[in-house]
């Protein structure tokens, strides 16, 4: 079975490296993204000492940081491939091989990434030695595992999440609208831009019952120690038990789409 | 001209269509407007004013700001061009007694129009919420520039989405080259914050740039942070740029279609 999906793998990432120029070409939005949001704090910190508890350094570092893991787990809009199998049809296909289709596009959303995932690496290292008078690097070998545990659950939720969303298209022929506005709405309850305490305090309640804070916020703030390590595990569990659930939902909602599907376009 | 409005009222029936689709993204929109105003509030919790704007100045900024962007906004329109020209689509407009350059112009116009009112709603929404914090101005002066500016905004984003667009007849993924191309247009538009906030060299290069005139400069104008007779200069500007986008999208139109291999039909 595992040589099965690491053949379906091993093409992905070749079709990836045939379309590099357009996986480099990300790249650069990624950065002007990040320029703009250190221009503001760096402007705004000239005239003030803190907000809501972030000193100039930590602010600067939490954006850095977040804008850092948000691109390493990001599914660069992998909805819409499978939006796209559902309404051409190309879904029969795959339903008539000995596989799983849910494991079959887990395995190619994951090598999709693959490259791109590499360029933010690299993109990521400049980054960090352009600021490295400015940031604060943590050493903390279980805070780091720890780290990097919250950040690989935290793709499987993200690869989740477009997994539901593209299933839409078993009802709908249109999934942009909605995809856009989850897109902007998990930014935004996942602390991708700022630290959620910069929201009114109802909202930051609100998240704490959200899945997004446990992608990005919570492996930040621990990253700069600004909770305790029992207090990221405790995040961790939390949000395992989100990727169990969503796994859950994915499953009946594959059902449900499945007795809807038509095999339209074939 | 009959057949021109054809298309803008086929494109009306088929966004009909898709209404809910066009709803849901509007409710992103509204996060996106309200990320700023939340981390400019939370600023302004610690400081009365950062770079001379103050509180309203920058809510009004921003509301402002992003009104006239969803009244110039073509939607992505450089992905409708890129499917025309990798399906193959486009041969069947070649085939057809019509312009394919003017076609696009009055598709996106029939497909914003729509978009727009829901958007124009939405934000008058989002300003009767705000209404505190937001300037009104009754310079009519300064309605009428804006107002013209607005219109040329419009037709400057366009002519630059069917320019992106030309790109797929030279390359076959674009999404990467759309989006960093947008998000550059965004920054030196001055969507993310205040361009004056940055050292003065940024904003003299960038007002020799299109983009500034699509948000931060009419924005600057609605604030009488720039005086009438800037504002004609930054209009007559803007205008220049829709000749050279206008006479850089015909040569490049020429150009693609020699390129272009009818692949997929």
């Amino acid at each position: 079975m595992i040589k099965r999906y690491s053949a379906i793998m091993k093409n992905e990432i070749q079709r990836q490296f045939t379309y590099r120029a357009n996986i480099v070409a990300y790249a650069v939005g990624n950065i002007a993204e990040l320029v703009a949001l250190t221009v503001i704090w760096t402007i705004v910190y000239r005239s003030i000492d803190s907000v809501h508890g972030y000193t100039s350094n930590e602010m600067i570092g939490y954006v850095i940081f977040a804008w850092f893991f948000s691109f390493l787990t990001t599914t660069y809009a992998f909805e819409h491939n499978i939006a796209r199998d559902i309404h051409l049809g190309t879904l029969s296909n795959l339903l008539l091989k000995p596989q799983s289709y849910i494991r079959y596009v887990a395995a190619v959303g994951t090598a999709r990434i693959s490259v791109a995932f590499c360029i933010v690496l690299i993109q990521g290292a400049i980054v960090f030695s352009f600021f490295k008078g400015s940031l604060i690097f943590s050493s903390e070998v279980s805070t780091i595992l720890l780290l990097l545990t919250m950040l690989v659950i935290t793709y499987f939720i993200n690869l989740f999440l477009s997994i539901l969303i593209g299933f839409i298209a078993f009802w709908a022929t249109e999934i942009d609208g909605i995809y856009q506005s989850l897109k902007v709405f998990s930014k935004f309850m996942s602390g991708t831009f700022f630290p959620i305490v910069l929201l009114p305090a109802f909202l930051v309640k609100a998240s704490y019952f959200l899945p997004f804070i446990y992608t990005i916020y919570i492996p930040v703030q621990l990253y700069l120690g600004k909770i305790s390590f029992a207090e990221g595990l405790r995040g961790l569990a939390i949000e395992i038990l989100w990727l169990v659930v969503l796994y859950g939902i994915i499953k009946v909602v594959w059902r449900f789409g499945l007795k809807k599907y038509e095999s339209v376009g074939i | 001209m009959k057949k021109y409005l054809a298309v803008i009222k086929t494109e009306w029936q088929r966004q009909m269509t898709y209404r809910i689709n066009q709803f849901t993204f509007r409710i992103g929109n509204v996060f996106d407007i309200l990320m700023q105003i939340i981390v400019w509030t939370a600023i302004f919790q610690s400081t009365s004013s950062v770079k001379g704007y103050n509180y309203r100045e920058i809510m009004t900024y921003i509301i402002i700001g992003w009104l006239l962007t969803f009244l110039m906004t073509n939607f992505g329109f450089e992905s409708i061009i890129s499917r025309h020209v990798q399906k193959g689509e486009l041969s069947n407009f070649l085939s057809k007694p019509i312009d394919y350059v003017n076609y696009l112009i009055f598709l996106s116009i029939g497909r914003s129009s729509f978009s727009l009112s829901v958007a124009f709603l939405m934000n008058m929404m989002l300003l009767l919420i705000f209404r505190k914090n937001f300037i009104f101005s009754a310079d009519i002066f300064m309605w009428f520039i804006l107002v013209t500016m607005v219109l040329a905004g419009y037709f400057v984003k366009l002519f630059l989405s069917i320019l992106v667009g030309f790109i797929s007849f030279w390359t076959v993924d674009n999404e990467g080259m759309f989006y960093s191309i947008k998000t550059l247009e965004r920054f030196l538009g001055g969507v993310y914050f205040p361009l004056n906030i940055l050292p003065a060299i940024f904003l003299k290069i960038s007002l020799v740039l299109p983009f500034v005139y699509t948000f931060y400069f009419p924005a600057q104008l609605y604030l009488g942070k720039i005086s009438v007779l800037q504002g004609l200069l930054g209009l007559g500007t803007e205008i220049a740029w829709l000749a050279v986008l206008y006479f850089a999208m015909r040569i490049v139109w020429k150009l693609g279609i020699r390129k272009f291999e009818s692949v997929g039909i």
